[in-house]
């Protein structure tokens, strides 16, 4: 007896695979500034002088941006779906998933997506908000690894999809 | 001004239970303009002092306690603090839109 609708299951693997993959990328970027933070107001200044962090920072903040629209909009969605649910706002997803245990609170999703939209401004002239955002987002890239955890932990454990499938 | 009298409200105490009552808020935008239709809500928030709250994580505290209210909104916050450096959009925001 399967747990989930299987109609559904390329969707959610296909979301899960490209999450997995993204999340590889982000913390591979994320390790190469794990030398520079937490980084400070002059160190973003001096960012204008050089070309290869200057990319590296683009990438990381990019990549963190680009992850977190894949969980919310892919990954969570298609969960729901496997699990014959139905949602379509952002509020109801992100609930959906506090009531799994996938989210610990909304509040804190929510703070996630204000963090990748004041990225997305490009605060170049803030340099002490920028410090302080791209600090943030290299702590936040944690907990999106632990949300992903979670998403997959609840997929083999609850819905006993194969954890070969859900981890590849 | 094109807010309902009860989105107004709800934005004003979201924003003040969040950041305190000496908070100003300034609504700009195409939501100043009558002759328009639809469009994000712009907001300019001018705190007295500084929080030690993220404005990411301000932000997220707000927008939540509004949609709560009024369902998904397409509201765009702007944050700053009474001693910061005004930047030429808040001064736009100031001198276009409509304090609330």
């Amino acid at each position: 007896m399967t747990h989930y609708i299987p109609n559904y299951l390329p969707a959610f693997l296909s979301a899960m695979h490209s999450v997995n993959r993204e999340l590889y990328y982000l913390l591979q970027t994320r390790t190469r500034l794990s030398h520079v933070v937490p980084v400070s107001s002059e160190w973003v200044t001096q960012l204008k002088n050089d070309i290869e962090w200057a990319d590296i920072v683009q990438s990381f903040t990019s990549r963190f941006g680009r992850l977190q629209d894949i969980i919310s909009k892919r990954l969570f969605r298609t969960i729901i779906l496997l699990e014959g649910g139905e949602a379509e706002r952002v509020i109801d997803i992100l609930n959906i998933m506090e009531k799994r245990g996938i989210l610990a609170d909304t509040v804190e999703w929510h703070a996630l997506r204000e963090l990748r939209n004041e990225l997305a401004y490009e605060y170049l002239d803030e340099h002490q908000k920028m410090a302080e955002m791209i600090n943030a987002t290299y702590h936040a890239t944690i907990r999106l690894e632990q949300i992903i955890l979670k998403c997959q932990e609840y997929a083999i454990n609850k819905l006993y999809i194969d954890s070969q499938d859900v981890k590849a | 001004m094109r807010l309902t009298p009860y989105q107004k409200i709800v934005i004003i105490q979201a924003i003040k239970r969040c950041l305190g009552q000496n908070t100003r808020i300034w609504l700009f935008g195409s939501r100043v303009d009558d002759k328009k239709r639809g469009g994000d809500i712009d907001l300019l928030i001018e705190i007295e002092t500084p929080c030690y709250k993220k404005s990411w994580q301000i932000k997220a505290i707000i927008r939540l306690d509004i949609e709560k209210q009024l369902g998904e909104q397409k509201i765009d916050l702007l944050l700053r603090t009474r001693a910061d450096p005004i930047l030429p959009i808040h001064l736009i925001a100031k001198e276009t839109g409509v304090e609330l």
